[in-house]
């Protein structure tokens, strides 16, 4: 039985060193160990995609969620749907696990798959400390517990100098847009707005929560020392219109110092998000 | 009938009428959600006069776009409602709002300028107009019933429309789908105001030219085709102003409801119905009407903004009930 299990765990793991994706095992003493956990995972949001991969286990996934594009190796995962997940797309992928968070993308196709009977852990994502345990829960889950033990203190100690940083400085007035025509923020209780306060901003939008829309006229006026922006291919031309003739080009906040931020890596609740947290922390200062 | 009987009686009116919307957009002027300091605006120096006159730059063309698109929608529901002798026409609810949102949308998503967009939107309140009065029609005129139900299932058809242009649009273009679908007035500028205006000035003479006409239609198509009224083509030119106007309306400030049936109604328990009188001061009631709603849209919760589409329904809805429980 040991030499059986031995043997198939080599079996495995050079099916992996291969770049083959190792293929479902059901005859029952082959079951896999704890330590291996299951091979064909399917992600249903790009988070969960880069927390994979992190742990170095990107090579179990069988299906990922539309906007799966990091790593570049996400790319190549055949697709499972973006904000509505396909249930029938995942279970023909015969997943041994499902990774969801709980909120946004996938919450219907998850109800369908759990009723299904196929194996769905919901993760975290709405904050900084949700994402180190998005990452404890899915190590555990994939038997990388050592893997995700030190990716989670890398990321404490990222975090702890972000930290001490801001509480030795005054704290700019600062403001985060998502989208700035028309003018959307990120205000409290948000994922970003976690991000902004513990990078030592002090967001201006904060007694609005969730994601308001902001009136020109408020925008125009506000007192902003700092405008964090999103950055990426699909942003930039409506914050370039923005800071040109838009809603960002006159007042104030058109001489705002403005911090652009690769915009997947800091939205996505991810391991990426703090080097973001670091660059924004030196920013502020 | 009630209302001024005379023209200098229906012009004393009109200067009241306008003095009145002239004081409300006075008003919303000096409301919103940041508040504007007129004597800074008037002689502030340094940074509050600067501030302050930023105010009023970013204020006065919204307030004018409010007007203007809040004109225009009053007078086509006034024009429907005496071209379909049928006091629950209104623009939105005959789905001609929901044709020139999707016109616009077609327009936006494949690319077009901005000039264009009312164009492309009167286009499309023009060929839903027309579907929605082919549907209706029964035994050569058109029935109350089928003609609310046309509306209603033209309206369907569009918002689907609109909601499946949203979901494979993506980003900006998703967001200008939304823009059509709530409607909103915070885009407006000086320069969209000036490509507005002549569209609403050519929709409004057209419609003061056949107000006479109208007034013949309300006692019966055939007495009018008798006393030399060319029915058809009036219907047609009435139709076609309504929707150059719903068009122009919806380019710039997306789908708001109930204003082309809330004031009519109201001018109409007013003045009566001689649409002499009834088409301009519906014009300028509805552009009072939008004007103050967008004033509330604009305060009401500061920094953000409540959706000008959602104040109108808010008053609109109820009125509609009522006009039906007194309509049986």
């Amino acid at each position: 039985m040991r030499r059986l299990f031995l043997f198939l765990h080599l079996l495995v793991w050079s099916a992996l060193l291969c770049g083959c994706r190792a293929e479902r095992q059901t005859s029952g003493d082959s079951t896999p160990g704890p330590a291996l956990g299951p091979r064909r995972i399917v992600t249903l949001a790009p988070n969960l995609t880069e927390i994979v991969f992190a742990l170095g286990a990107g090579d179990r996934l069988v299906g990922v969620s539309e906007y799966s594009d990091y790593p570049e190796a996400a790319r190549a995962i055949p697709r499972v749907g973006g904000l509505e997940v396909d249930p029938e797309r995942v279970a023909a992928l015969s997943p041994e696990l499902v990774l969801a968070i709980a909120e946004g993308s996938g919450r219907g196709a998850v109800g369908s798959l759990q009723a299904a009977g196929v194996p769905v852990v919901v993760v975290p994502s709405g904050s900084l400390d949700a994402v180190l345990e998005a990452i404890r829960i899915v190590g555990q889950r994939l038997g990388r517990e050592a893997e995700s033990q030190a990716l989670v203190e890398e990321l404490s100690r990222k975090r702890a100098a972000v930290r001490a940083r801001a509480a030795a400085s005054r704290r700019p007035r600062a403001l985060l847009l998502v989208w700035p025509d028309p003018p959307q923020a990120a205000g409290a209780g948000t994922f970003l707005d976690d991000v902004l306060h513990e990078a030592g901003g002090d967001n201006v939008v904060a007694q609005r929560r969730g994601w308001p829309l902001l009136s020109k006229e408020y925008l125009a006026t506000a007192d902003v020392d700092v405008l964090v922006v999103p950055d990426s291919a699909e942003t930039r031309p409506a914050y370039e219109r923005a800071f040109s003739t838009g809603p960002l080009s006159r007042g104030p906040i058109a001489g705002a110092r403005v911090v652009r931020l690769d915009e997947a890596a800091l939205t996505r609740p991810g391991p990426r998000v703090f080097d973001m947290l670091e660059r924004l922390s030196q920013a502020l200062r | 009938m009630k209302g001024p009987k005379t023209t200098a009686g229906r012009w004393t009116v009109f200067a009241a009428a306008g003095l009145a919307l002239l004081l409300v957009a006075a008003i919303a002027f000096a409301v919103g959600g940041v508040s504007l300091s007129i004597p800074d605006l008037l002689s502030g120096e340094g940074p509050a006069g600067e501030r302050a006159r930023l105010l009023a730059a970013l204020r006065w063309p919204r307030v004018v776009l409010a007007a203007l698109v809040g004109g225009c929608l009053a007078l086509a529901g006034a024009a429907l409602q005496a071209l379909l002798k049928n006091p629950l026409a209104d623009p939105f609810l005959l789905g001609t709002s929901g044709g020139a949102a999707a016109g616009a949308a077609c327009a936006a998503l494949l690319g077009a300028s901005p000039l264009v967009s009312p164009a492309a939107a009167f286009l499309g309140a023009a060929g839903a107009s027309v579907g929605v009065a082919a549907l209706a029609r029964r035994g050569g005129r058109l029935d109350l019933q089928r003609l609310l139900l046309a509306g209603l299932v033209a309206n369907a058809f569009f918002s689907a429309l609109l909601l499946a242009a949203f979901s494979i649009a993506s980003g900006e273009a998703a967001r200008t789908m939304l823009f059509w679908m709530m409607g909103s007035l915070s885009d407006a500028s000086p320069g969209r105001d000036a490509v507005l205006l002549p569209y609403a000035l050519a929709g409004a003479g057209f419609l003061a030219a056949m107000a006479p006409r109208l007034n013949l239609f309300a006692v019966g198509e055939e007495n009018a085709a008798a006393l030399g009224v060319d029915v058809e083509r009036s219907k047609v030119t009435v139709f076609l102003a309504a929707s150059l106007l719903t068009g122009a309306a919806v380019a710039f400030a997306g789908v708001i409801g109930f204003v082309g049936l809330l004031v009519p109604h109201g001018v109409r328990l007013l003045v009566g119905n001689d649409q002499r009188a009834l088409l301009p001061l519906s014009a300028l009631a509805g552009a009072a009407l939008l004007v103050a709603a967008d004033a509330v849209a604009r305060a009401a919760v500061a920094p953000a903004e409540l959706p000008i589409g959602a104040i109108t329904a808010a008053i609109g809805a109820p009125v509609f009930a009522w006009l039906l429980l007194r309509n049986p």
